[in-house]
């Protein structure tokens, strides 16, 4: 068991590196700026694609663990970074999306690329540091960054709308960072160590009204960090303000690493024992599945597009939380079966309703007449990951909805089974509702579907690198939910993590 | 009438927040002095460890270095995130300053403002203070500058190009140390050992002082971008 | 020194007040500084001089200058 893996401190100094690059990068060439974010990226992707390869056996029995230690051993200063089956198939799935999300920024954003590929990349080091962490300040440090960083990226278009909706989320973010920075410095003072291994090993040893105060405050950052329903009202507001690549990175990626810290925390760092002792587990079953319902109501109403799709989104991460509140093995395997689904169907959502709008007014569900007709094979990818997220069968969406639904039914609690079947049929209303729309006949000379597909050789042209990555999602989404049973052996290693927390434990503190 | 509730629901808030802030934290455990725990440890080899005078320094930037990191990588997306939202590209011509005995006092007493910026930044493993507080108080020279000489004093001088190039190379020089540490120690920011001297002069304690003046220079320039592009107007407004 | 130590608590919380009370952003951003500067001193009691200056240096000067040009463009009614 080394300590000497110095690839997952590259995994967060190469993004940080490369945003500092991108910042000079005003005066360079557009093509040498491009390339220089695509290969920032592409680096990172081969970094921890090349990890999994090389260490596919040990990832197989899950005893995979990758452990590096910044400052003088022995001493109780040491910051640990450490990779499990949990974090790397997290680690995985987000530099994989945010790679497909680079690329179709080259395109999408036309002026001060430069500070807008800064601080990309800064979020992006933000979020490796975030999940590759073994430590709560670090943790709680890259938390605080990914809020600072996004914030003036929701307002980067800079009128009225956005700048609001960005100060909403800043001062959202702030306080939930508050909260859980009262966590932590409860935990120092009963126990002396930040550690998670060590502060897991001593939870138990924390008086008991100590322990509900500071599972509260983690609660309580968590879930407004995630949207869940008294305080999710910034949500939909920060998620639709921004451009479509970065409402892409909130929705589709951002909020998965927030349910990862969840996991971590609650599984790993407290045991989920305590929750389900002090009560809190149930509350947060039902507050969860109630949010997820209202997400999928709200989104009814929503004349926005953007702001449909960000509604759908609470609705999903209410039900993603919800399952997982479970605590069962098949409510794992769903769980993170649709955390997966989840990732790639907003992505692909957000982004293709970016390259849709560049041309109507505004995201009015009236200014959408027709648009159908003018991209139709956009369209028809967009259609098809609705079709995902509402959980038609070849698709992924179905995949990991069935399986949701049968943890639900296994585990006899029938109000989620309930409010995922009545999700997925308010999703298939509000989601015709903009289908119809787009469809609406108008008078206008664009190419036929044919002549599209027949102009496929010129699929480097700028616009069509826009829609390869479009089509891109919409092939995983298919292409992985015929063969979902790709994702069976790190979704189950990473479940193992989940419910054996003793071995990430023992290792972190024994390496 | 209506006021006057919103102020009542506001103090009834923060009392019962301020109760509940006081139940937890009473039952903390007590203080236990500093013989024991991480103080203790601190207290009795830090010195050892780091070969910095300053304890303080020494935890910042040498146990605890890459959290240091990340909070002046916060700094940075700040400013850049500022800069985005703010850049308005109008010379900021508000004012012509206050009057000429001002100006004069103030010119004398700037460069003993400036020593003391520096020696705040460069004694950080050896006295209070370091680079945190250094940058920030050669960045108040810079605001100081265009309280009194008019806001276009500092602007034609050191103009935001040079003061990101400054900061950017603040960024640099802690990332170079950091990836330094991994060549020739074996860890991302471990304190290079072949730099260490005897405990006390100014050239000691490893790679504190190079880290101390990189963050130095990078909230000093930081901190002034944050200030101008704040006081920038619009072009309309000027006339 | 207990009896300087309430004293100082009292004008911090008194400033705090002050500060929230007063309509006039001006005079917030003054009872802030004040807030900042006797804050500065109870932590040189404590012997924290790191944390003191720090509080000295942004608190009170810094901060004070970014809320004055922040005022002063909203007095100019510059919304953009």
């Amino acid at each position: 068991m080394s300590w000497m893996n110095i690839e997952l401190i590259l995994l967060i100094t190469l993004p940080a590196l490369t945003a500092v690059l991108m910042y000079f990068s005003r005066d360079f060439n557009q093509r040498v700026r491009n390339f220089l974010a695509v290969s920032g990226a592409g680096a990172e992707l081969y970094l921890i694609v090349s990890l999994f390869i090389y260490n596919f056996d040990q990832v197989k029995n899950s005893n995979f663990f990758l452990q590096y230690t910044i400052g003088y051993q022995d001493t109780p200063f040491v910051i640990n970074f450490a990779m499990d089956n949990l974090s790397l198939l997290f680690s995985l799935i987000v530099t994989g999306a945010v790679f497909l999300i680079v690329i179709f920024s080259t395109q999408y954003i036309k002026d001060k690329e430069n500070r807008y590929f800064g601080l990309f990349f800064l979020v992006l080091a933000s979020i490796q540091g975030t999940i590759l962490t073994a430590d709560l300040f670090t943790l709680y440090l890259f938390i605080e960054a990914i809020t600072i960083f996004t914030t003036p990226l929701i307002s980067f278009k800079k009128t009225e709308e956005t700048t609001r909706a960005a100060m909403q989320y800043l001062f959202y973010g702030i306080t939930g960072g508050v909260f859980f920075f009262i966590s932590i410095i409860l935990i120092y003072f009963n126990l002396g160590t930040l550690k998670m291994a060590a502060v897991a090993e001593s939870f138990a040893l924390i008086s008991t009204p100590m322990q509900l105060t500071i599972i509260i405050f983690f609660l309580l950052a968590l879930l407004i960090k995630l949207g869940i329903f008294p305080i999710h009202f910034w949500l939909p507001r920060a998620h639709s303000a921004c451009p479509a690549p970065i409402s892409a990175l909130l929705s589709g990626v951002l909020l998965k690493v927030y349910l990862y810290i969840f996991m971590r925390l609650f599984w790993t760092m407290i045991a989920f024992d305590f929750l389900v002792e002090l009560h809190l587990s149930a509350f947060v079953l039902d507050l969860a599945l109630v949010s997820s319902l209202i997400g999928h109501v709200f989104a009814l109403q929503a004349d926005n597009l953007k702001k449909m799709l960000a509604y759908s989104s609470i609705g999903h991460i209410g039900m993603i939380l919800a399952v997982l509140m479970l605590n069962t093995e098949a409510a794992f395997y769903g769980g993170m079966l649709h955390i997966i689904a989840h990732l790639m169907m907003k992505s692909g959502l957000f982004l293709s309703s970016g390259y849709l709008l560049q041309t109507t007014l505004s995201h009015h569900i009236d200014d959408l007449k027709g648009i159908g007709h003018k991209n139709r094979l956009v369209f028809i990818a967009f259609i098809t990951v609705c079709l995902g997220t509402i959980g038609m069968p070849p698709l992924i969406g179905f995949v990991s909805k069935w399986y949701v639904l049968l943890a639900f039914l296994k585990a006899r609690h029938f109000f989620g089974a309930f409010v995922v079947a009545a999700g997925s049929i308010i999703a298939l209303i509000y989601y015709l509702r903009y289908i119809s729309q787009a469809y609406e006949t108008v008078k206008s000379e664009s190419p036929s579907l044919k002549e599209e597909l027949i102009s496929l050789k010129a699929f480097f042209k700028s616009t069509n690198t826009m829609k390869s990555v479009i089509y891109t999602f919409t092939l995983l989404i298919i292409f992985f939910g015929l063969g979902y049973q790709l994702f069976e052996i790190p979704v189950n290693t990473a479940i193992f993590e989940l419910l054996n927390p003793q071995k990430y434990i023992e290792l972190v503190l024994g390496g | 009438m209506n006021k006057l509730m919103k102020k009542i629901m506001i103090s009834v808030v923060l009392t019962g927040v301020a109760f509940a802030l006081y139940q937890n934290f009473s039952l903390m455990p007590e203080y236990q002095g500093l013989n024991e725990g991480l103080s203790n440890y601190i207290i009795k080899s830090g010195l050892n460890d780091t070969g910095s005078l300053n304890l303080i320094t020494a935890v910042l930037y040498d146990y605890r270095a890459f959290d240091s990191l990340g909070e002046s990588t916060v700094i940075f997306g700040a400013v850049s995130g500022i800069v985005l939202i703010l850049s308005r590209k109008m010379l900021p011509v508000s004012s012509k300053g206050l009057s000429f005995i001002v100006k004069r006092a103030l010119g004398i007493m700037t460069p003993f403002i400036a020593l003391f910026g520096f020696y705040v930044i460069t004694h950080g493993h050896l006295t209070p203070g370091g680079g945190f507080q250094g940058g920030v108080i050669l960045a108040a020279i810079s605001i100081i500058f265009s309280i009194v000489y008019g806001s276009a004093f500092d602007y034609r001088r050191y103009s935001p190009q040079t003061k990101t190039l400054f900061e950017t190379g603040g960024a640099l020089t802690f990332l170079g140390l950091g990836l330094a540490g991994i060549l020739m120690e074996g860890a991302f920011l471990q304190n290079l050992g072949f730099l260490t001297a005897e405990t006390g002069t100014l050239i000691s304690a490893g790679s504190i002082p190079y880290i101390n003046i990189g963050v130095g220079f990078k909230v000093g320039a930081g901190l002034a971008i944050i200030f101008y592009s704040m006081i920038q107007k619009t072009f309309e407004e000027d006339f | 020194m207990a009896v300087l130590e309430i004293i100082l608590v009292i004008f911090l919380v008194f400033s705090a007040l002050m500060a929230v009370y007063f309509d006039e952003e001006l005079i917030s951003i003054i009872f802030l500084s004040i807030f900042s500067l006797v804050l500065t001193a109870l932590y040189l009691l404590h012997k924290a001089a790191d944390v003191a200056l720090a509080e000295a240096v942004i608190g009170a000067g810094l901060n004070t200058a970014i809320f004055m040009s922040a005022i002063s463009q909203i007095r100019h009614g510059d919304s953009d």
